[in-house]
């Protein structure tokens, strides 16, 4: 041991100098020991692990040798050392191998002899330094991954502060990041159901430890709904106690109204099938009851009933046929048959009024048209089949008044095109309005069709992306089937 | 209060034309135990005539039935709407109501009995099940006229 380490030993009161020494090798930071020209009088087993070098290789040497630091003067460290009584910072120290040691560096000035010894504590956080880069760099592939999700990630402390919200949820709420944060869900304005149902399910999993997942509507500050469908997960500190959760949320609005419609759809086939298959069985039931009653008609020679047999099997033959074939047209609806094109509504009229010819020749009913000129745009058959059923059920249910009337008018509404068919016919009982449009709904039964038409209409303008109604003050007043389509830009013109 | 020597008067409600024949034919083959007093071929005009409401209003023209057979699907009102209507009204919801219907439909028959309807005939439904039906509706009248110590 060199001697102004005895030194210092042996001013330390109540320490042996063997007992301070094997102190000083047992502690795991390096000391160093260095004289006025920053040269290294003494180093303790740990500083001398630091460098990687033999105690002979260090004790001797000037302090620039090891240290990482590049333009490091010895002479600004002692004039510091002049004015303060310790110095303390970062900086490294050169491995013999030529790899950076981080540590942390306190200096202290101790007289001795007239002169003064400078004492290096030097405490490797090489560890710490790069559990502290591990933990940064996580930190930000975190804000990378949540900065570009499509989700919507926040992170809540225990008090249900927001501690992070990712552009999503300042995009999605309108809060800017810098309010959001240190707030909670209270103070940023949620409120009543809403609230206890996000503070009680996050809550939960602080207490619960487990993750747990909640569907919810929001309204946009447009006035929209949107869907989320949260998962809040609990995240652990070292400790094992959950001082946070993270909520990711996605947006499932078009899911849930994708789902929505597929069950609605669902539905309607439901009673699709419901209705074809009694609709169907009907006629059937009409034709083996009176083949039994043919028989025995035949049997007791009653030509007159044989004739009457025959005559319902027939009809029920005929009707059977006419329920096949409106179906068959109604399946061929959905499927896309040709390209929509761009028809004038006169166009569509003339056809339309042609293939009624017949019927409008028997009941002579008058025919308006008040309309601008517009042209419709889609599937110019299908839009033909409109108005000939519409003008068709106009027709009969005129066909009861002395002077029946059939009125067409179309406009535009608001980017829509509007379009009734108004006759002045027996008119529709308000309470059985919304049977109208089912399969094979016939409100008046005395009047021919397998009620098949409506059902058809609406399914034509359903795929048109328009919607249909039906207007009548009641029984005697008239009937206005009013529809719309989009007047899409190539409508105009 | 109802003997039982008279014929049961019965209300059809069927608005398919060939299933009513059926029915009826069916019935005069039983006429001296039934009677048909009305047949009506919707919902709405059903429940009218039960009801005594608009053109069915005077109780001479309209009496009610002894026996109720009713078709489920009718225009403007169902046959389902008609029975719950009519299980819903105190005047007329003793009336036994058969459901007729082409619907063999396990959910269709159950939600016939849970509506009120005392039994359910899938058409097209031979002789032999009018029988029977008539058979159990005379014991209903002459058990309901002993309950009622006439």
């Amino acid at each position: 041991m060199g001697d102004l380490a005895n030194t210092v030993a042996s001013g330390l009161p109540g320490a042996g100098e063997a007992g301070l020494r094997a102190t000083l090798e047992y502690i795991k930071d390096g000391v160093f020991f260095l004289d006025a020209k920053g040269v290294v009088v003494d180093a303790n087993a740990a500083a001398c692990s630091q460098l990687g070098r033999a105690r002979t290789e260090v004790i001797g040497a000037g302090v620039a040798t090891f240290s990482g630091r590049a333009g490091f003067q010895w002479s600004s460290v002692v004039s510091r050392l002049e004015s303060e009584p310790h110095l303390s910072y970062q900086t490294t120290h050169v491995h013999k191998s030529g790899t950076r040691v981080d540590i942390d560096l306190t200096l202290t000035r101790m007289p001795t002899q007239g002169s003064y010894l400078y004492v290096g504590i030097a405490r490797d956080v090489t560890e710490r330094a790069r559990v502290e880069e591990e933990l940064r760099q996580s930190e930000q592939r975190f804000r990378t991954l949540t900065s570009n999700l499509p989700d919507l990630v926040v992170r809540l402390d225990r008090e249900q502060r927001y501690t992070y919200v990712n552009p999503v949820f300042v995009a999605v709420s309108g809060i800017p990041l810098e309010s959001a944060l240190g707030k909670t869900n209270r103070e940023l304005g949620l409120l009543g159901d809403q609230l206890e149902l996000w503070s009680a399910a996050i809550q939960r999993v602080f207490d619960s430890k487990a993750p747990t997942r909640l569907e919810d509507d929001f309204k946009r500050s447009d006035g929209s709904t949107i869907t989320w469908d949260a998962q809040i997960v609990p995240e652990r500190a070292e400790s094992g106690e959950v001082d946070s959760v993270l909520i990711i949320s996605r947006d499932v609005t078009e899911r849930r109204l994708r789902e929505e419609e597929l069950h609605h759809k669902n539905d309607e086939l439901t009673r699709f099938t419901y209705t074809v298959s009694h609709d169907l069985k009907s006629p059937l039931v009409t034709i083996q009851s009176f083949l039994g009653f043919l028989v025995e008609d035949a049997q007791r020679g009653d030509a007159e009933r044989v004739a009457r047999d025959v005559s319902f099997i027939k009809t029920a033959a005929d009707r059977m046929a006419a329920l096949l074939t409106d179906l068959l047209q109604l399946s061929r609806v959905g499927r896309k048959q040709s390209a929509p094109e761009r028809v004038p509504l006169s166009e569509l009229l003339n056809e339309a009024l042609s293939m009624v010819a017949g019927r409008i020749a028997q009941e002579k009913p008058s025919i308006v048209l008040t309309s601008e000129p517009v042209s419709l745009y889609g599937d110019r058959l299908r839009l033909v089949e409109v108005f000939q059923n519409l003008i068709d059920n106009a027709v009969k249910f005129a066909s009861t008044v002395p002077a029946p009337r059939i009125e067409i008018i179309a406009e535009r509404v608001e980017g829509e095109i509007v379009i009734r068919v108004r006759d002045n016919g027996i008119g529709i009982d308000p309470r059985h309005q919304h049977k109208l449009f089912g399969l094979f709904e016939k409100l008046q039964p005395e009047i021919e069709g397998t009620g098949i038409g409506l059902a058809l209409v609406k399914r034509i303008i359903d795929v048109h992306d328009g919607r249909i109604w039906i207007d009548s003050a009641g029984p005697g007043q008239g009937t206005t089937v009013s529809f719309t389509l989009p007047a899409t830009k190539r409508e105009e013109s | 209060m109802k003997s039982t020597a008279a014929p049961i008067s019965i209300l059809l409600v069927e608005d398919d034309p060939a299933h009513a024949e059926i029915v009826l034919r069916n019935l005069t083959k039983l006429r001296d135990r039934v009677k048909c007093i009305a047949h009506l071929s919707d919902g709405q005009q059903a429940l009218d005539y039960l009801q005594r409401e608009g053109q069915h209003s005077d109780p001479e023209s309209s009496p009610r039935p002894d026996l109720v057979l009713l078709d489920l699907r009718l225009p403007r009102v169902d046959g389902f709407e008609v029975l719950r209507r009519m299980k819903a009204t105190e005047a007329v919801s003793h009336i036994p109501v058969v459901v007729l219907s082409t619907s063999e439909a396990e959910d269709d028959i159950a939600a016939a009995y849970q509506t009120g309807a005392c039994s359910y005939l899938v058409k097209p439904a031979e002789f032999e099940a009018y029988i029977e039906l008539i058979r159990g509706f005379g014991h209903y009248w002459s058990d309901l006229n002993r309950f009622h110590g006439a």
